[in-house]
């Protein structure tokens, strides 16, 4: 399994990995904003699972789902970001967001997203 | 300022510490800031835009910034590198975005958070009020300052670093 972290803090990405090892997830790739996720999507991809922050610096990350997603690259997508607006997460969701995590989070919060994302989104590929 | 834009601050602080700092903490009660200058080393510093403009800014020691780093990120802090700065960003900008959505109106944005080490002073917003929370820990206390404007119309939000030999900034 290969995930996509996505967000310019090198923190947050870290307690992402921290989160992920905690599923048994094979792989992990990093990018610090939606440009530099576009290139290793196109170098690296396709990847099972994306998280993705909202707002970074050159390309946020509403612009990089629309963008993916226009790309038809189906990739699921989790948002797991600052922005906890109603607004947002509707307009998160049309974007094509599979699911949204609002932070702060717990640990066990985020690792509940990823497994039930990656249900779904299992789910999806076998019906 | 409208009390209904500080209420947010103290919820969004108490849910940040609670959920990913997990250190004990004292939050005070707000005042208005009457000195320009912060009273600490480093300052967080997230632009606000859209239903309102202004800034919030997160200040706090060199101490307390290891310590809080070191709890977010899970390892041990032991310099104010760029590790250091990006942990203190992130509260801020966790800080500002769980605040900004309990605002009583919606449309609003917040900008990545700039981080300023050393002597510094911040530009606020001209004319506008500065509200002061503070937040005491073992650690020593940070003060979460808000300057907000229920307007349209942008208002420059800035920083200055002065006699400042390390300064270090997310760049946009």
């Amino acid at each position: 399994m290969k995930i996509l972290l996505v967000d310019d803090s090198r923190t947050m990405r870290n307690i992402f990995k921290r989160v992920i090892v905690g599923i048994n997830a094979a792989e992990t790739a990093e990018a610090g904003d939606g440009v530099e996720a576009l290139q290793v999507i196109e170098q690296s991809g396709p990847f099972d699972l994306m998280l993705l922050d909202w707002n970074m610096p050159n390309m946020d990350g509403i612009t990089l789902l629309k963008t993916v997603r226009e790309k038809k690259i189906f990739t699921p997508v989790i948002m797991v970001t600052t922005e906890a607006e109603k607004s947002r997460i509707i307009e998160a969701i049309k974007a094509g967001a599979n699911n949204y995590m609002v932070k702060p989070f717990t640990p066990d919060a985020l690792k509940g997203k990823i497994e039930e994302t990656l249900k779904k989104a299992k789910a999806s590929a076998t019906a | 300022m409208n009390v209904k834009y500080i209420n947010p601050f103290l919820t969004s602080i108490r849910n940040v510490f609670d959920t990913m700092l997990q250190i004990p903490f004292n939050i005070g009660k707000p005042s208005l800031k009457e000195d320009p200058v912060p009273r600490y080393d480093i300052s967080g510093i997230i632009g606000l835009s859209g239903g309102v403009t202004g800034c919030v800014v997160l200040n706090l020691s060199e101490e307390l910034a290891l310590q809080l780093a070191s709890a977010l990120s899970g390892e041990k802090v032991n310099k104010v590198d760029e590790d250091c700065t990006d942990a203190i960003g992130e509260i801020a900008n966790m800080i500002a975005g769980g605040a900004k959505k309990d605002f009583p109106g919606g449309n609003n944005l917040i900008s990545v958070p700039s981080i300023v080490i050393g002597r510094h002073h911040v530009s606020y917003p001209r004319g506008l009020p500065v509200i002061s929370i503070p937040c005491d820990t073992s650690a020593g206390r940070l003060v979460v300052e808000v300057a907000l404007k229920e307007n349209f119309v942008p208002v420059a939000a800035g920083v200055a670093a002065e006699n400042s030999d390390r300064k270090m900034r997310r760049v946009p």
